[in-house]
């Protein structure tokens, strides 16, 4: 008995050193800011290192959920859902199958495809910005070009159509990753069931509807974790394209309790903010954590 | 462990607080000049951006105070951005840990905050140690050092360049549609200008409000030439609301003039130096822009090679305040009470180098703009000339109008409300948005 | 029969098609950006579909100069390479011990490191710049190379404790009787394994160490340490109106990222898939 117990504290000892570490720094830079946050969320603070904090209590929650501000920026992040559903998750499902089919050149479309993703996100948001100018801009000359100048309109500084220019833009470089995580799971189908199922004549659109995407179903699971996850902390390619402007009508969540905490000085609006999209996060994670769980017990 | 710490940390801070008070207690030393610096580090957080004009000028300066006192060394923090700028500014500021030594701002209710926490050196006892130095300062950039409308006596930090809003024009243009320069007085004279110009098929200005202080600038342009200077104070203190009936009027000449497209084809497409490249290339008759644009680099530009063009003041909406104008103080530079007494010294020592004769007289000819200082240069291109001689006449100026207002958060909600009326908005919904804003943030 | 060998020949046409258009997006705004990366701006102006009338070289030369481009490039490497390695090293253990040893204290701390993910970065920004100032780290690489860390430790754990997991326990009982400790185990054992994990790991670890903004930002005052979405900001700043040298920046700051992935891509597609499978 003894022995055991010496040698369970043992490995307790050696398994805590081998988390601690990382324990640490989660626990500094990460949860000891959030715990800040929290605390700024309940009081009003103009930021300045020495000026008063003073408690209001829920004021600030109250006030952002009355916002309109905030909930065009949660309108926003809708939209970044909406597109990661509708344009990116066929996209990427479409370019796994191409790319895991029989064609020739698979290998440099895969890595074509994937391309984007490597870029880093100013750099990619800085091209976008200048290919999409309505004056110069490749977009624009092309409309020219075809006759249809009317067209031309500021994609970037028109609400709801400059959060989809994002959004699209967000697709751009992204398709190529979310194209992998598809290929993985179709990749994973037995031969036996692709055999099985052209005996049973079904081939083309009816394989991919009946056979293909059933069996791939654990993988739109992860496309919806990372998904929904990202599009509610969606910050630097927006920062990087329009600012979150004009008028905060392309601004996230994220963008909003930036800008709200250092241009405006709003510190405590913005800690309300912060605490709002962490809990709203978890919550939807753990969700979605709870449906594939069930979906894998099936 | 953690108490521990945290006990260590506390007597740490209150022997570090009570030393400076001792000491402020004892005798400031005020004479800077005369001290011992032994390796003393400033930080000083700016704008500057080394692709301007400006920016190796404002290099040359920190090299040459680090020469003269080796004892001294300046870190500089250079991010030109505006919006980047201010959230670094603010991450810093916002413990006194991380706070620069010396930091870059325009005055207004975001330096008041930090006068107001006693976090800014108050220059006064300095110009009383140096009795010639305060004498090196004009009238330009007062406002953005005094602060005793918002209740603070004393001098904050000293003011460095400085600015007016004008009229540049371009001579080609004008003269091919037959407008006389001379005949733009008011704003009905430089509206119906704009009427034959587009009536013409020409451009009248192409703003970049895509940097949304273009149609900010405007509004406080307006304000002052319309109610002259004083409604910087009335809005400031609320006695005038922002939607109220003379706000709206201001909104509506900026509305009207928007939707005849004589402002600008793209407002929110180009930004501030976009703008300023179309006007440069003759693809606009008129700019609005501070004095900043004389000083910036024209080499090569034909129409400034020809002296094409030219400066004009802004034009009065009401006759009354034809010489009130938006400018003032550029830029200032306010040392920061970080509470060591070396560092503090260090850096009014290196705001008495930067606005010392001889620096400013050569920063004033590489950078022919307005100086808030006393120079003796007449180096310096033709249109910053014909922008010191409008400059001159004025008589009353003030900045950027939200900043007379109390809440730090004016400037960008007035500055966003405004961007609207690029996307459609109407006069009373400027004026809403803003007001409803401020009860918002209340 | 022939009308089978036609429906997929056009079948097949089509595939080609459609992949050939999507690569076609793919590169066209690069190819783009790489051509008018040698205009001037009254070139740029007049449109960019173009090509230049005059092909403008200078542009590199002078985002080099002024921007400083190549040292923030270098910088940006030394930083993104220095996060990967410490990430891994940090995160390895951790999911190691999460995903074999049962002792119930290493559920929170799972949850303690999945919560991370969820956390809005901007938030921390003013606790992290007192922290920094407060140990007097400003300019300091290690600390932001930290911080990277501490933001990439939740992903890095979620895939390699998950990956662990899914290996057989046969493998860890069938070393620990050759007498191989935990050390041991993870080094010489599973570290090889996990090949394909740590690779999918140090791309995506390295891609955000690589272009970070916010936390350069703040933390890295001193413009010889600039990164490069830092140096590029400073660069299309307010005054700086010349578009040519921008565009060469952008183009010169993609291609270490492009050249790596020629190189590595096949590893890089290789790990996401596993990364992907597992997670």
């Amino acid at each position: 008995m003894f022995f055991k117990s010496k040698v369970y504290r043992k490995s307790l000892l050696k398994s805590l050193l081998f988390v601690l570490p990382g324990v640490i720094l989660t626990v500094v830079f990460v949860i000891y800011p959030v715990i800040n946050t929290f605390w700024l969320s309940l009081n009003k603070w103009n930021g300045i290192g020495g000026a008063p904090v003073t408690w209001v209590g829920l004021e600030n929650y109250i006030k952002t959920l009355t916002s309109e501000k905030f909930w065009n920026s949660m309108l926003n992040a809708l939209y970044f859902t909406i597109g990661g559903f509708v344009v990116l998750m066929p996209i990427a499902f479409g370019l796994a199958l191409l790319v895991t089919s029989k064609m020739r050149g698979t290998k440099f479309f895969k890595a074509a495809y994937l391309m984007p993703v490597m870029l880093g996100t100013t750099a990619v948001g800085l091209m976008w910005t200048f290919l999409l100018n309505a004056d110069y801009g490749v977009l624009a000359q092309f409309l020219k070009f075809i006759g249809k100048p009317e067209w031309i309109i500021n994609w970037l500084a028109t609400p709801t159509v400059n959060i989809w220019c994002v959004v699209l833009v967000n697709e751009w470089m992204y398709a190529g990753y979310n194209m992998l995580i598809f290929a993985a799971g179709i990749v994973a189908i037995p031969d036996e069931v692709h055999d099985a199922a052209l005996l049973d004549g079904c081939t083309g659109l009816k394989k991919i509807i009946y056979i293909t995407v059933p069996l791939c179903k654990n993988m739109f699971m992860v496309f919806s974790v990372l998904c929904i996850t990202g599009c509610l902390k969606a910050f630097d390619i927006v920062w990087a394209m329009t600012n979150g402007g004009p008028m905060d009508s392309s601004a996230t969540p994220a963008i909003l309790l930036y800008t709200q905490g250092f241009q405006y000085k709003l510190m405590g609006r913005s800690g309300a903010i912060s605490i709002i999209l962490l809990v709203l996060g978890l919550v939807l994670s753990i969700f979605l954590n709870q449906v594939i769980f069930k979906q894998e017990d099936m | 462990m953690k108490k521990k710490l945290l006990a260590a940390m506390l007597t740490l801070a209150m022997t570090a607080s009570m030393g400076t008070m001792v000491y402020a207690e004892d005798a400031v030393d005020y004479d800077v000049e005369n001290r011992e610096y032994n390796d003393v580090t400033i930080t000083l957080h700016t704008r500057w951006d080394e692709a301007d004009t400006s920016g190796p000028l404002y290099k040359a300066i920190v090299e040459g105070f680090m020469e003269k006192y080796p004892g001294i060394t300046v870190e500089t923090i250079a991010i030109p951005t505006e919006s980047e700028w201010l959230n670094s500014e603010s991450v810093l500021m916002s413990d006194p840990a991380s706070m620069p030594n010396v930091i870059v701002e325009y005055g207004g209710s975001r330096v008041a905050g930090y006068v107001e926490q006693n976090l800014v050196v108050n220059m006064d006892p300095y110009f009383e140690q140096y009795p010639e130095w305060p004498d090196r300062f004009n009238a330009l950039g007062t406002s953005m050092v005094d602060f005793t409308n918002y209740g603070y006596e004393g001098t904050y930090g000293v003011p460095f360049t400085a600015y007016e809003v004008m009229l540049f024009y371009n001579e080609d243009i004008l003269n091919e549609n037959g407008i006389d320069p001379a005949s733009l007085q008011s704003w009905d004279d430089l509206m119906a200008a704009c009427e034959t110009l587009k009536a013409n098929g020409v451009q009248p200005f192409e703003m970049g409000e895509k940097d949304d202080y273009r149609f900010g600038h405007l509004h406080s342009a307006l304000n002052y030439k319309t109610y002259g200077c004083d409604m910087a104070e009335k809005l400031g203190s609320r006695e005038v609301l922002y939607d109220g009936e003379e706000q709206t009027a201001v909104y509506q000449m900026i509305i009207d003039a928007a939707d005849k497209g004589y402002l600008g084809t793209n407002l929110l497409g180009i930004d501030d130096g976009q703008e300023r490249s179309l006007f440069n290339t003759g693809k606009a008759a008129f700019l609005f822009m501070g004095t900043w644009f004389c000083a910036e680099d024209h080499s090569g530009l034909e129409l400034f090679d020809n002296q094409k063009i030219h400066a004009l003041r802004m034009p009065y909406v009401n006759e009354e305040y034809k010489y009130h104008d938006m400018g003032g103080g550029n830029e200032a530079y306010y040392a920061i009470d970080t509470g060591d007494a070396d560092e503090v010294a260090a850096s009014v020592l290196f705001l008495k180098y930067l606005t010392s004769e001889e620096v400013c007289n050569t920063f004033a000819a590489g950078y022919p703009a307005p100086m808030s200082v006393n120079v003796t240069t007449d180096a310096g291109n033709y249109l910053s000339q014909e922008a010191a001689a409008v400059i001159a006449e004025t008589t009353d100026v003030r900045g950027d109008i939200e900043n007379y207002d109390t809440a730090t958060h004016m400037i960008n909600t007035v500055r966003q409300a405004l961007q609207g009326i690029a996307m459609g908005s109407s006069a009373e919904e400027v004026g809403q948005t803003i007001v409803d804003l401020i009860a918002e943030y209340e | 029969m022939n009308k089978y060998i036609i429906k997929s020949g056009i079948k097949k046409g089509a595939q080609y098609f459609i992949a050939i258009f999507m690569a076609v997006v793919t590169f066209f705004p690069l190819i783009i950006t790489f051509i008018n990366s040698f205009k001037n701006n009254e070139q740029i102006l007049l449109g960019m579909f173009s090509l230049p009338e005059v092909w403008n070289f200078s542009n590199y030369p002078d985002a080099i100069r002024i921007a400083n481009a190549l040292k923030s490039i270098t910088n940006s490497l030394l930083v993104a390479v220095a996060t990967l390695i410490v990430t891994i090293v940090i995160a390895m253990p951790a999911a190691y011990a999460i995903a074999r040893k049962s002792f119930g204290y290493l559920k929170v701390v799972y949850i303690l490191f999945m919560a991370g993910v969820m956390v809005p970065v901007h938030c921390t920004l003013v606790s992290v710049s007192k922290i920094s100032s407060t140990l007097g780290s400003k300019n300091s690489y290690l600390f932001l190379v930290l911080i990277y860390t501490a933001f990439n430790l939740s992903q890095a754990i979620f895939l390699f404790s998950g990956y662990i997991s899914g290996l057989d326990r046969g493998l860890d009982e069938a070393a620990k009787i050759d007498g191989c400790g935990d050390l041991k185990l993870l080094t010489v054992i599973l570290l090889p394994i996990c090949k394909p994990i740590l690779a999918t790991e140090a791309i995506l670890v390295f891609i955000y160490g690589y272009s970070e903004l916010i936390f350069s930002l703040i933390l890295i005052t001193d413009s010889t340490k600039y990164t490069v979405s830092r140096a590029m900001l400073n660069f299309t700043a307010n005054y700086t109106t010349s578009y040519g040298p921008q565009f060469a920046f952008v183009i010169m700051s993609m291609i270490p990222m492009l050249i790596i992935y020629l190189i590595l891509h096949e590893k890089v597609e290789a790990g996401m898939l596993a990364g992907a499978v597992k997670g």
